[in-house]
């Protein structure tokens, strides 16, 4: 059973006649009035009210304003569920082409004063949303002013339980240089009379996009528990930037490129087809040979019809052979070790250390020897068989080395005509002397010049 | 019509010439075939084609001051890449296979040949 009183009043203050300011004031009011009744459980209290201000027409300069204050009181004797809420919808309009205002100023207050029950909770929640939204042709601020402050005053050993969740989000969809901040200080205070375990925590989360600019966070925080002992403080930071550049970006390659550069060159005429002409360039690329001397080293000495063995290859000579020059087709040998390689792709490689040895090797042949001459070589091979030997070539030139067939075979070839090939491996001395000498003679020259001064 | 030789290769330093090969010279592949016969009678060959490589063989008949060039030229850079310059003009790239080269003395000859001698050698070239 529910008794209703209602009263409904609305008036009109003046009227726009003139040019001028003019003020349309509407002032409602609703009041219930609910008068107990012994056995009476449901009890409301409500206040609806819509008002609308409008001004249109040929004034200049409008404005409109609301002020309301809405209060609900409600005092029970008993424990009974009560629900206290205000639902409140605040639309201003403010535009055309001159700078528009739209403010929105909104304070809830709201109090629960609970008696002290054991798990008895009471929550306290303020849900706010705010949207501001300016379309303009020029450049203007959008700020979102946001102050919310929650208190729970508990007596008793009860879990006490603050939780703001607040989300910022800020969008622009201008093609230009935009700057989008977001500051946001979170503060927690807790208050306990007793030493039960408290908990402050922060948890932020930042996550920046920017197409263009910098990504930039800055985040201090700082936690701080003051109690009579030790209490456990926790930091935990996730931060994720992420940065997409369109533009030029400055690169730097570095290569190790060593260059090197090869010259040659040469004439070809028919005296470089016979003289020793070698041709040298220059090249900057390190190989491990020598390239021929520009110069012929051992020239050909004064030619002589005799040849000759004999031993030691330096020093006095105690035995020796001398016999006629070899004919015309003496063999000159030269072997070289050498690897060769083929790869799988089927290219060949060859390679030799300059350090290999490199074996040299004359074969003359020696015709119209006497038999005593024949007898006289073969005793002298026979002496001095695997020996190192000295021989002088008709050229003039000096080898040491040895005879590798002394068991060649000497031909007669007619009376008085023997025939007979020898092979000699050895090496070239440096003791050359094309004048025949034996190259132990050493000659030292001093040549003293004094200017006087 | 030089023979020109040329080496190292590519880093040419070094530029021998050389009057043309006698006659005689040749080329020739250096693929080789293997065949097998099963007992089928199916005839199984085993190819080395080693690239196409060619394999020349050159004689000349130079001089005595030119053989002792040759043979500096030789002792230097016969483990090396040369480039060739045929007596055709045409131009290879390889290394020298002779192993030993041997240089034999042909003959007396004037004093238009410096050395009064002429030798033949045999060179061998093989494409890289």
């Amino acid at each position: 059973m529910g008794v209703r009183a209602s009263q409904v009043y609305t008036g009109v203050l003046g009227q726009a006649q003139q040019t001028g300011e003019v003020r349309v004031r509407r002032m409602y009011a609703d009041v219930l009035v609910v008068t107990g009744a012994p056995g009476v459980h449901n009890v409301s209290a409500s206040s609806t009210l819509n008002l609308t201000d409008q001004s249109v027409g040929w004034i200049d300069i409008q404005y409109t304003d609301h002020t309301l204050n809405l209060t609900d009181s409600v005092t029970v004797a008993r424990n009974l569920p009560v629900g206290v809420s205000h639902t409140l919808n605040l639309i201003s309009l403010g535009g055309r082409t001159l700078t528009g205002d739209a403010t929105n100023n909104l304070t809830l207050n709201q109090v629960v004063v609970e008696f002290n029950y054991v798990a008895d909770r009471s929550p306290v929640g303020n849900t706010l949303n705010l949207t501001q939204t300016v379309i303009a042709n020029a450049s203007l601020p959008a700020t979102s002013s946001l102050n919310l402050t929650q208190n729970v005053v508990v007596q008793g050993p009860i879990k006490q339980s603050i939780t703001q969740w607040l989300s910022i989000s800020q969008h622009t969809s201008t093609p230009y240089r935009v700057f989008i901040e977001d500051e946001l200080s979170l503060t927690q205070y807790l208050r306990s009379p007793i030493p039960i375990t408290r908990s402050v925590s922060h948890t932020l989360n930042l996550v920046q996009n920017s197409p263009i600019g910098n990504v930039l966070d800055t985040l201090n925080l700082t936690d701080t528990v003051t109690f009579s002992f030790g209490f456990e403080i926790t930091s935990n930071l996730t931060m994720t930037d992420n940065v997409s550049v369109e533009g030029l970006w400055v690169r730097t390659v570095e290569q190790a490129l060593e260059i090197g550069h090869a010259l040659t060159w040469y004439e070809d005429t028919p005296c470089t087809r016979k003289q020793y002409t070698p041709f040298q360039g220059e090249n900057t690329i390190n190989t491990d040979v020598d390239p021929p001397p520009t110069q012929l080293i051992d020239p050909q000495g004064s030619t002589s019809d005799r040849f000759s063995l004999y031993t030691p290859p330096l020093g006095v000579r105690t035995s020796e052979v001398i016999i006629r020059a070899p004919e015309l087709d003496n063999r000159d040998r030269n072997a070289y070790s050498r690897v060769n390689r083929e790869t799988r792709g089927g290219y060949l490689t060859v390679f030799a250390d300059p350090n290999w040895p490199r074996v040299r090797t004359l074969a003359v042949t020696i015709v119209g020897l006497t038999e005593a001459q024949i007898d006289e070589l073969q005793t002298f091979l026979q002496d001095t068989v695997g020996q190192m030997i000295g021989l002088t070539d008709w050229e003039g030139r000096l080898w040491q080395g040895f005879i590798t067939n002394p068991n060649e075979v000497a031909t007669q070839d007619g009376k008085c005509r023997w025939t007979v090939t020898l092979e000699f491996e050895g090496e070239m001395l440096d003791v050359q002397q094309p004048d025949g000498s034996d190259g132990s003679t050493l000659n030292l020259t001093h040549t003293v010049t004094v200017v006087k001064v | 019509m030089s023979f020109i030789m040329k080496a190292p290769y590519p880093g040419i330093r070094t530029t021998t010439l050389l009057p043309s090969p006698t006659w005689g010279d040749s080329k020739a592949l250096t693929a080789t075939v293997q065949s097998m016969r099963a007992v089928d009678g199916t005839i199984y060959t085993y190819v080395k084609s080693r690239n196409g490589r060619m394999r020349f063989q050159w004689e000349f008949e130079i001089s005595r001051h030119k053989a002792l060039e040759l043979r500096e030229f030789i002792n230097s850079y016969n483990s090396k890449m040369i480039q060739v310059i045929d007596h055709d003009g045409d131009t290879w790239i390889g290394y020298l296979r002779n192993n030993p080269f041997e240089f034999a003395g042909a003959g007396r000859a004037g004093d238009g040949w410096p050395g009064s001698e002429t030798m033949t050698i045999i060179l061998e070239f093989e494409e890289r």
